[in-house]
């Protein structure tokens, strides 16, 4: 079962709260570990935001998340497979579509970035890639054992920094024991 | 590793397709190759001309079953006495005379492509240069960390996933794409032999090689066709772990001969 595997959420629409989950990947297998290897997350806003932009983290979480759309996980080669007990969670099942969790409880954060926005309605917008771990992971391995998931999410000043014109992309690459 | 070719490739400039859906490249590896495909860097660029304020398509990078049509494109070489397998191929479309065909399978990788809010000043592409943050169609990683493989038989797709067709506008949206990879050659063994009639060798004569996965001829595939030179020798490999087999066809003043080979050719 061991291989680099990788899964990306559908893109996800704001929920207008100051709080909302992204992507969970979570590790329930007794003894085989997993390694994240990149999480990015993108962004575009089609709306005017001149208040701060919210911020995305990455968290520990306390206890298994459950709940969301399970994503489907893709090979980086046909000859391994992913074990069942690594699972990749999202909000949504298609594209801009309506947001059912995952529900998980942050603990310790690992990582934060802004996201992005656009002061005034002009111009070009771009959607680069946002690490929501240092890109030192590929190389230095953060670990999932058994029963340990990470989070990404929003965290908002106000339900109005994340509106429904705020869309999410996040992808996440791991190594299996 | 034994890296036969390290190439790039990259597309010409693709229009948006006016729909929601469009297929913009294919790495595609026939099943006759004798190479592991390694995908080292696959990233895009997306120049909008027209003012967008809904939100911006994605472009989606999954494996891919059923390919066929576009433009097969050419391939770049790191080192110019390096030659790519001919089974391994890249497409991409030519616009509304060609489009890719394909079957998406599992994403692999999501990313934003861009977006014009009001066309004013500067439009920016990324460079390649800023590998963490630019548009990346594959995480963005130390080199060997991660090798993502295509096998033979296998293929990676590169499609547009829109909100709506008018943010993958004919008129606005153009991608361009590219790719750089190596070739791991696969173990084979070798196979030959010499045609001849009456005792005498043949030239002209076509050999057919075919290769499967056990003498059931289980997925048997098409290997090989060779015509013999003056002293009537061919050779051919197999996939270590394969099974072969050979037959021969010859015309000669309207006579038609054909012989068995020798089947289930193993090492």
């Amino acid at each position: 079962m061991a291989g680099f595997f990788s899964a990306s959420t559908f893109r996800e629409v704001g929920n207008a709260a100051t709080t909302q989950n992204l992507l969970t990947i979570e590790n329930i297998d007794a003894t085989k570990l997993v390694w994240i290897r990149r999480i990015t997350v993108q962004m575009d806003t089609t709306a005017v935001l001149t208040a701060v932009s919210p911020l995305i983290k990455t968290s520990r979480t306390t206890g298994v998340p459950t709940g969301g759309t399970t994503l489907s996980k893709g090979l980086f080669n046909t000859a391994n497979s992913s074990n069942a007990n690594t699972i990749v969670r999202g909000s949504t099942a298609s594209d801009g579509g309506a947001n059912s969790g995952p529900t998980a409880t942050p603990s310790t954060v690992v990582w934060e970035q802004f996201g992005t926005r656009i002061h005034t309605a002009v111009g070009q917008v771009l959607a680069p890639d946002m690490s929501c771990l240092p890109i030192i992971v590929d190389l230095q391995d953060f670990v999932l054992r058994q029963n340990e998931a990470l989070l990404v999410h929003i965290v908002a000043a106000i339900g109005t920094s994340n509106p429904a014109t705020n869309h999410y992309a996040v992808n996440v690459c791991w190594e299996e024991d | 590793m034994a890296v036969s070719f390290r190439g790039t490739c990259a597309t010409l400039s693709v229009l948006g397709n006016d729909a929601t859906a469009q297929n913009l490249f294919v790495i595609e590896n026939g099943i006759a190759s004798r190479v592991n495909i390694i995908v080292r860097r696959l990233t895009f660029g997306a120049d909008s001309l027209v003012a967008l304020a809904s939100v911006m398509n994605v472009l989606k990078t999954c494996r891919a079953t059923g390919v066929s049509g576009g433009l097969i494109l050419e391939k770049g070489k790191f080192l110019g006495s390096q030659t790519s397998d001919p089974a391994v191929v890249f497409r991409a479309p030519a616009n509304e005379t060609a489009p890719i065909t394909a079957t998406a399978g599992d994403t692999l990788w999501t990313q934003f492509a861009s977006r014009r809010h009001t066309a004013v000043e500067q439009q920016l592409p990324e460079d390649d240069g800023e590998r963490v943050k630019t548009r990346n169609l594959l995480p963005f990683m130390t080199d060997g960390i991660a090798d993502l493989t295509v096998r033979p038989g296998e293929a990676l797709l590169v499609r547009v996933v829109a909100a709506t067709a008018a943010s993958n506008a004919q008129n606005s949206m153009q991608y361009a794409l590219r790719c750089s990879w190596d070739e791991d050659e696969i173990a084979t063994f070798a196979i030959s032999g010499t045609v001849t009639l009456s005792g005498s060798p043949v030239s002209g004569a076509i050999v057919t090689v075919i290769e499967a996965d056990d003498i059931s001829m289980t997925n048997a595939v098409l290997r090989q066709t060779i015509t013999t030179g003056a002293g009537g020798t061919w050779a051919s490999s197999i996939r270590t772990g394969k099974v072969g087999a050979a037959f021969v066809q010859y015309e000669s003043g309207g006579t038609y001969y054909t012989a068995p080979g020798s089947p289930y050719l193993q090492q």
